[in-house]
């Protein structure tokens, strides 16, 4: 046991975590310290417990024991997914459902994580010496299922998680740099063509030029381009005459939630003020007025960083993202570092859906990212997301104790 | 596959930087609003939060024809409160102030309270300009207690317009649910008419204000300079067809009666004029509309907030008649040499047919069967053109199916057909005796006042028929620009020789010596019309009379119609006339003559019997 934790455990990822968690039960507290909802702190600090204990059972686990149990955890989490769907309409909350384990839960927490480990273990396996585009298309198939069943519930903000599992795991994987941009590009388009004409133009010809700087064949970056521009093309007829004015507003307030102050804008709002009025040391523990006041909704959920902004400030917002920082860096190495394409794989997926939540969380917070509701690691309250992120951590340790072997 | 490139140094390089690139700008932003900007986000003073207040658009204004304002809009004022700002011990207190009962009050927080407790809610608006000051002076006592201006409908000029303008309400809770999510708790929306059927167009959109408040809920002015405030988008104008004048006139016609009358452009469609009466006064919905006030005109048996001249579908008579006159000879059923000798009665199916009072006309053709409305005529007409073709025809001309006026609330009203009598009869459990009443447009048919006046445009243009609209144009006040409005146009199939032939009957109603329809005669102006008399069980029988001028190029087409008031030719047809001769001198319109054709018609030489244009 001695020899373990002198060879084998990551004591980095665990303390990074540790500390983010720590942060967590701080912020949570403080949230419903006047709100008459402090059991939440109780509940976030079982939580925390838990996943602890999770974590440290994936890292004592064998080998392969992850590589092996993964297709299987996806088939299990779809099914669940699935069953979400249906018995979700009877009961109309999908977090009753489960109320008969005695625990609530969200099962799309958890299809993020089985998601990353199939199509990791589908890239390392052997049978995909088959012609490129057909092990992208399997790949794509792989994250639009559990993508679809979520988008499905409908939970915007899990469903586009899933993009920070497709390419960057298909990136590590050694994609050409030409398909990765060229699977990017339709996304892009969208979402340029939401902002604004003049963004899709520069959008459409900053593509074309990627292509055909990338390209050796120029003949085939001519027809990528070709497909951008009418891709482009589609988008603005879809946009601007297909959709209905209402639609269109709609989407122009998801990306810009000031245009609508009695709804996302006022929230938004209200936690740029906690955040901005935080300083640079904050308000002291306890003392932010707008969050104690109640000033901020959601405030121990998808809002929670207001809490560390006001309270502690700029340096206390700085600390959580250096934290953030080193975990994420901590998830490169262990990439570098095991044996196994598979270990190697995960961990970047881990590590890019973490960054993800953080970088939309955050972003939200601060007027830098729309709001969709997506929960800030480790610190956010909610069962299923806190035993998510604990799994992945475990998975990670599970990694680097076997880093040596192949 | 790609294993060259798996897992490479400069992917690696790019990872790190990408968690770089996103840490950064994360904490530039912050850096933004902790260092740069903390002022902005109040650091001073700590307890200072943002109330977001809502900003209400002007109103389109309606204008008439010539450009005459019809609705505008004045400044009222109105108290709000802010749920979570305010205190439930000032409730008494303010209750006394704003003259309203504390539930009430409560009623309108608990609202409030449901979209959200940090936005205001209305508690009370169109405050009466003299207790304004008073209030104003105590405001300031109260916490979380504002006070605003909001617009509010005025109506100017001659013509109520009352069914045609329609009126402006508090959004109910059941629009809420239907009318999507723009629309708040205490939002205004346009109820019945032009205000209804326009109002995506005439509200504009809400602007919104960020304010900075204390924690005692005081404003302490704009928030971040108003650097986050939407303004208002006001709401377009519209333009009618409608003429303030004739439809002013129009109304003081109707007024003390039930009915209504609509007078169409038969250019193009255009709603001249359309009245309903007894009508109602907007302005009472313009403010703060009291629940009493909203009963009196809900209960009362007269239903003035009921639009007759869209909604009141009913038998029209004998206006009806063309209908009939037409598919006859469209179809090539009978000629102008066809004649009945009307006996005053006719035996039918074991039943005694009466022609109108029993007169007996003689011998009559179409044409004759129409100046002196006579029903044996047109019973014997019906057996033979049958029902089948009277109902293809009354399909042309509009009947059974609604014009697609701009309005929300219209009735189809409803044509017979073989396939709906043996709906509504059963099978064989109906004889042609009740064809007889179809043909003098009793019985099961009806239209309403409007689909009546489409028909008469339809007839006055030689089976052009428009549909029917009140807006010409939309002003978006923004840009300036006007939008005209579109409507359809379809060319009934009948021709003009028949057409020659029924205008023919429907000019001697008028100018006949025997016409039912004598007193819309106009000196100089060739009026053409009909009369028609139906039968209500519910007492006297209901006046209609439809008309057009001049004969040729005609500029006016209507419909009116009296509920058990008697007979259409001494009620409805004084009133066309003067409407006709109004409408037509204050345009100038100068009446071609009647071609000599119709002028030396045969029928003329009945002035030897001197008679009096009989009243049908």
């Amino acid at each position: 046991m001695f020899d373990f934790f002198k060879e084998s455990f990551d004591y980095k990822t665990f303390f990074l975590a540790l500390m983010l968690g720590g942060i967590g039960l701080l912020a949570v507290n403080s949230a419903t310290y006047n709100s008459g909802m402090h059991d939440f702190f109780y509940k976030d600090l079982l939580w925390q417990s838990i996943g602890i204990i999770v974590a440290f059972s994936i890292m004592f686990s064998s080998n392969r024991f992850v590589e092996n149990s993964a297709y299987f955890f996806y088939a299990v989490t779809i099914l669940l997914l699935m069953f979400v769907l249906v018995a979700g309409k009877k009961v109309a909350s999908h977090t009753s459902w489960l109320g008969i384990l005695g625990v609530g839960g969200q099962p799309s927490e958890l299809a993020k994580v089985a998601t990353i480990l199939t199509l990791s273990k589908y890239l390392s396996d052997k049978g995909t010496e088959r012609p490129q585009w057909q092990v992208v298309m399997i790949s794509a198939g792989i994250v639009g299922l559990p993508m679809l069943l979520t988008m499905l519930q409908p939970d915007l903000g899990t469903t586009i998680v899933y993009t920070a599992i497709f390419f960057p795991i298909l990136f590590w994987a050694g994609l050409p740099p030409i398909v990765v941009v060229a699977l990017v590009a339709p996304l892009a388009i969208v979402i340029a063509e939401f902002t604004g004409t003049a963004v899709l133009i520069i959008t459409v010809i900053a593509f074309g030029v990627l292509f055909f700087l990338l390209s050796r064949k120029k003949l085939f970056a001519v027809t990528l381009s070709f497909v951008a521009v009418s891709f482009g093309l589609f988008m603005e007829y879809f946009y601007k005459k297909i959709l209905a004015t209402h639609q269109q507003k709609r989407i122009q307030i998801f990306l810009n939630p000031n245009l609508d102050p009695q709804g996302a804008g006022y929230n938004a709002l209200q936690a740029r003020v906690a955040i901005g009025s935080g300083g640079l040391f904050g308000k002291g523990y306890l003392h932010g007025a707008q969050t104690q006041l109640r000033f901020v909704p959601a405030r121990w959920t998808d809002f929670i960083f207001t809490v560390i902004g006001e309270e502690f400030g700029f340096v206390g917002a700085g600390v959580t993202l250096l934290v953030f920082g080193a975990l994420f860096f901590r998830g490169i190495r262990i990439a570098e570092l095991v044996k196994t394409k598979f270990a190697s794989l995960s961990a970047i997926g881990i590590t890019s859906v973490l960054l993800f939540h953080v970088f939309i969380n955050i972003g939200m917070n601060i007027n830098l990212a729309p709001i969709v509701g997506i929960p800030l690691p480790f610190i956010s309250y909610g069962g299923s997301s806190i035993l998510a992120d604990w799994m992945m951590v475990g998975i990670l340790l599970n990694f680097y104790a076997h880093r040596k072997e192949h | 596959m790609f294993e060259a490139d798996f897992g490479s140094r400069a992917r690696s390089f790019m990872m790190r930087g990408v968690i770089l690139l996103a840490l950064f700008a994360i904490a530039a932003k912050l850096g933004d609003m902790q260092l740069v900007n903390e002022v902005i986000y109040g650091k001073k003073s700590e307890d200072i939060t943002t109330r977001v207040f809502v900003q209400q658009p002007l109103r389109g204004e309606i204008f008439d024809l010539n450009g005459k304002v019809m609705v505008e809009n004045d400044p009222a004022y109105e108290v709000s409160v802010i749920p979570a700002d305010f205190k439930k011990s000032q409730l008494p207190a303010l209750a006394t102030l704003l003259n309203v009962d504390t539930t009430v009050i409560e009623k309108q927080i608990k609202i409030g309270e449901s979209i959200s407790p940090y936005f205001p809610v209305r508690v009370k608006r169109d405050i009466a300009p003299a207790t304004l000051y008073a209030i104003e002076e105590h405001l300031n006592d109260f916490r979380g207690v504002y006070f605003d201006t909001e617009p509010k409908r005025v109506y100017v000029g001659k013509a109520r317009a009352a069914h045609i303008l329609g009126f402006t309400k508090e959004i109910s809770e059941s629009q809420l649910e239907t009318m999507g999510d723009y629309y708040k708790p205490g939002d205004i929306v346009g109820y019945t008419g032009l205000e209804a059927s326009y109002e995506t167009i005439l509200r504009g959109q809400k602007g919104y204000k960020y304010l900075a408040v204390n924690a005692v809920g005081k404003v302490m002015g704009p928030f971040d300079d108003g650097k986050l405030d939407i303004p208002p988008q006001d709401g377009s104008d519209l333009y009618l067809c409608v003429d303030e004048g004739l439809q002013a006139m129009a109304e003081s016609l109707l007024a003390g009666k039930r009915g209504a009358i609509v007078a169409l452009d038969p250019d193009n469609g255009g709603v001249l004029a359309m009245t309903s009466a007894p009508d109602f006064n907007p302005a009472v919905f313009s403010g703060y509309t009291s629940d009493s006030q909203w009963k009196k005109l809900i209960n009362n048996p007269d239903k003035p907030l009921f639009n007759r001249a869209t909604m009141a579908a009913l038998p029209p008579g004998s206006t009806f008649k063309m209908v009939l006159a037409s598919a006859a000879l469209q179809d090539d059923v009978v000629n102008t040499d066809w004649t009945i000798d009307c006996k005053g009665s006719m035996l039918y199916g074991g039943r005694l047919f009466h022609c109108n009072n029993g007169e007996a006309h003689g011998v009559v053709n179409l044409v004759q069967g129409l100046e002196v409305s006579c029903n044996i005529f047109y019973y014997n007409l019906m057996l033979k053109v049958g029902f089948e073709k009277w109902t293809k025809f009354g399909r042309l001309f509009g009947f059974g199916q609604k014009t697609g006026i701009d309005l929300t609330n219209e009735s189809p009203g409803v044509l017979p057909s073989k396939s709906y009598f043996d709906k509504i009869f059963g099978k064989d459990k109906w004889t042609n005796g009740y064809l007889l009443s179809l043909a003098i447009g009793q019985g099961e048919v009806s239209a309403t006042p409007l689909q009546m006046a489409a028909y008469t445009m339809a007839i006055a243009n030689y089976g052009h028929y428009y549909q029917p609209h009140l807006v010409n144009y939309i002003k978006d006040v923004r840009t300036g620009r006007m939008y005209s409005t579109q409507y359809s146009e379809r060319t009934i199939p009948i021709s003009r020789e028949v057409f020659n032939k029924v205008r023919e009957g429907m000019y001697l109603v008028v100018n006949g010596p025997r016409g039912t329809g004598g007193a819309a005669r106009i000196p100089g102006i060739p009026v053409s019309g009909k009369t028609g008399t139906a039968q209500n069980p519910r007492g006297r029988a209901d006046a209609w009379f439809v008309a057009f001028a001049p004969f040729e190029h005609p500029k006016i087409a209507l419909a009116i119609m009296v509920e058990n008031s008697g007979y259409g030719g001494a009620i409805c047809a004084p009133m066309a006339r003067k409407l006709i001769e109004y409408y037509l001198n204050k345009n100038g319109i100068k009446s071609s003559p009647v071609p000599e054709s119709i002028l030396a018609s045969r029928y003329m030489h009945d002035f030897r019997h001197g008679a009096h244009p009989s009243y049908e």
